[in-house]
């Protein structure tokens, strides 16, 4: 209980649209160890950055937290007023977001932005305020830095502009980090040097981070565990390794075969992606959200939502093949997608 | 900075000279003159008339005539109004249609820009519904109805306003109600869609994530960006209203500058007729100068003169 900094527990969050209720997250339970780095990967409209903006409480209409508990250091952020979250919100947990280009306001200076959280959170003067922000941006290897916070985003590269945020999102100190696909929108050069930074700055300062990512390479990185999300549930819970080694849900191996090989090879080098598209929200299908998609889906999947197997102490998947009463239990036969 | 200032001052001037001679030309192809009145006037006296202003030169030359006053500020007499030059007409009508004027910017600055915000803030609940449903008929209704609907009400049953002058304070509450009508209406919807559309942008998110108020988040990160598209429209708007509106100035009775460009028009009164539009345009070419030199305050991404 003290080693987690963040327990969700069956977390329900919908969209109540006009065409009726969008379950952008279906009872999805877990928890973030202090000082870890945990990986929600899944492919877009799976629900993670839902799950992130949940956390925080700061969904936009018609957007709504409809049941479970976010469990912040023990306790449950649901049930917090809105002055009592403010006061957490950039504080105790802060976000990075997926598109530092517009996730910066462009009409107001760097420094200006840098040090509103300090200006909310803390009682310091402005002066010391902008001091602390040129630390900041020095932290996050942005050089020239007393200089760089009088500039406006726009003369910001992407790089520069995510580092600017994360400097923001560290302003206060905060315990959680949640940065929703932050390098999604750079290059692939930029990216290894944002996730280089958060790895470092973890070190650093030790606090815990989610990260939101379908990018698997970045998860191999940095993360202790994973989270793997499909159709707004959570499909497989486990340290990294074991996700990469050890998969046992159909998804994440699927997940695993879509990544490109590069090697010398020429033959063989057809990606194999998942065939389908993700289930529709609105009407969930009954049972598990990935059966349409699945080579090895039999006719219970399609009609009763599989249950948690525990495969090992931290290590959970949700699928049926997993049951004992499956005719091929994986557990047994081992992985049938040979990497 | 200064370099693009000049630039744009001389930008102004070429227009202006643009406006003046197309002006001057078109008015002067339309038949009938100043003095082609219904009333037969005895041949030489007409003619002696058109000589004392020049009617009989050829064209051109009236309008280098024209021109060369121009330069020298100096808008030359007026055809109708005997004794009157150009400049003290628009000296007298200006101050009066100007007054009005101001009065109907600040009915946008303290109406329609919070009444949009409101909206925005209460978007589709009942204050939305109402400022929606207002400001529609604000923007569709033309102002001679609101005019006459408002003086039934407040002049006519009511008796609680005057119905023409603008002696006392009193005065100017119908009038500058139908004038900013419109204007009110148009700025606040303006200022509702472009706050929801500043609402949906990431940035905002960000502001909120970091633990903000919400009046602050609105104030702070919401309303500078919301009001870069308000802005644009401000300018030629205030420009249209100080410069004063012909009907609601015949409706009640105020001597402005908007009654004496339509009436020369109808006279024929050339003077007039160029004095106004050099001037109402000259007025508008500066309203859109200022406006621009606020969108370099607003935006950092806009840089002048480069």
């Amino acid at each position: 209980m003290e080693d987690n900094i963040l327990e969700i527990k069956n977390l329900s969050t919908s969209f109540f649209t006009h065409l009726g209720e969008v379950k952008a997250v279906r009872d999805v339970s877990f928890s973030v160890e202090k000082g870890k780095v945990l990986g929600i990967v899944g492919e877009s409209g799976s629900g993670k950055s839902v799950t992130a903006l949940s956390c925080m409480r700061i969904l936009q209409e018609p957007g709504r937290i409809v049941g479970g508990e976010i469990l912040f250091k023990g306790e449950d952020l649901g049930k917090k007023s809105n002055k009592e979250m403010r006061a957490i919100r950039g504080n105790d947990i802060s976000m990075i977001f997926q598109n530092p280009m517009s996730s910066m306001n462009a009409v107001l200076r760097v420094g200006d932005q840098l040090t509103e959280p300090l200006m909310e959170h803390t009682s310091i003067s402005k002066k010391d305020a902008m001091k602390r922000a040129a630390e900041l941006l020095s932290l996050v290897q942005i050089p020239d830095a007393e200089k760089r916070l009088r500039a406006y985003p726009h003369e910001f590269s992407g790089g520069m502009r995510q580092r600017a945020m994360i400097a923001m999102a560290l302003a206060c100190d905060p315990e959680l980090l949640i940065a929703d696909e932050p390098t999604t929108a750079l290059d692939v050069t930029t990216q290894s040097q944002i996730i280089k930074l958060l790895s470092d700055i973890r070190e650093k300062l030790g606090m815990s981070i989610i990260l939101i990512t379908h990018d698997l390479g970045v998860v191999a990185e940095i993360c202790d565990s994973v989270v793997v999300m499909y159709g707004s549930m959570i499909m497989e819970e486990a340290p990294v390794d074991d996700i990469f080694h050890n998969a046992c849900h159909p998804y994440t191996l699927g997940l695993l075969n879509s990544i490109p090989v590069v090697t010398g090879d020429s033959k063989n080098t057809r990606l194999e992606p998942i065939p389908g598209t993700p289930p529709n929200l609105l009407q969930p299908p009954p049972g598990c959200p990935f059966a349409p998609r699945c080579a090895y889906a039999m006719k219970v999947c399609t009609e009763k939502a599989p249950q948690n197997t525990q495969i090992s102490d931290n290590h959970r998947s949700m699928c049926w093949l997993l049951h004992e009463d499956a005719p091929d239990n994986f557990l047994k036969r081992g992985n049938p997608i040979v990497r | 900075m200064l370099k693009y200032i000049i630039q744009r001052l001389l930008a102004m001037i070429v227009t202006l000279f643009m406006i003046a001679t197309i002006t001057f030309f078109l008015m002067h192809a339309v038949p009938g003159g100043p003095f082609a009145s219904e009333q037969k006037v005895p041949p030489e006296v007409q003619k002696a008339l058109e000589d004392k202003y020049h009617l009989n030169d050829p064209v051109i030359k009236q309008y280098f005539d024209y021109m060369s006053g121009l330069i020298r500020f100096d808008l030359g007499p007026s055809f109708k109004f005997k004794g009157v030059t150009v400049n003290s007409l628009i000296q007298r009508g200006f101050p009066v249609s100007a007054k009005l004027g101001i009065f109907s910017v600040l009915a946008i600055l303290v109406l329609g820009i919070p009444l949009g915000v409101i909206a925005a803030l209460k978007h589709n609940k009942w204050q939305d519904t109402c400022v929606r449903f207002t400001a529609t008929i604000g923007i569709t209704v033309p102002s001679f109805v609101i005019a006459t609907v408002l003086l039934y009400i407040f002049a006519l049953k009511l008796r609680i306003l005057p119905s023409f002058g603008i002696e006392t304070w009193k005065g100017y509450v119908l009038p500058v109600a139908a004038l900013s009508g419109y204007s009110v209406s148009f700025v606040a919807r303006l200022t509702r869609s472009s706050l929801l559309e500043v609402f949906r942008q990431d940035y905002m998110r960000t502001a909120r994530a970091k633990g903000l108020g919400e009046s602050k988040i609105l104030i702070k990160h919401g309303l500078k960006n919301a009001l870069i598209p308000i802005v644009t429209v401000l300018g030629p708007l205030i420009a249209g209203l100080l410069t004063g509106s012909f009907v609601i100035e015949s409706i009640f009775a105020i001597p402005g500058m908007g009654g004496y460009f339509v009436n020369a028009i109808s006279n024929r009164d050339y003077t007039v007729i160029m004095g106004i539009t050099v001037f109402y345009a000259a007025f508008l070419l500066i309203m859109i100068f200022i406006v621009d030199l606020i969108y370099g305050l607003l935006d950092p991404r806009i840089k002048l003169g480069k």
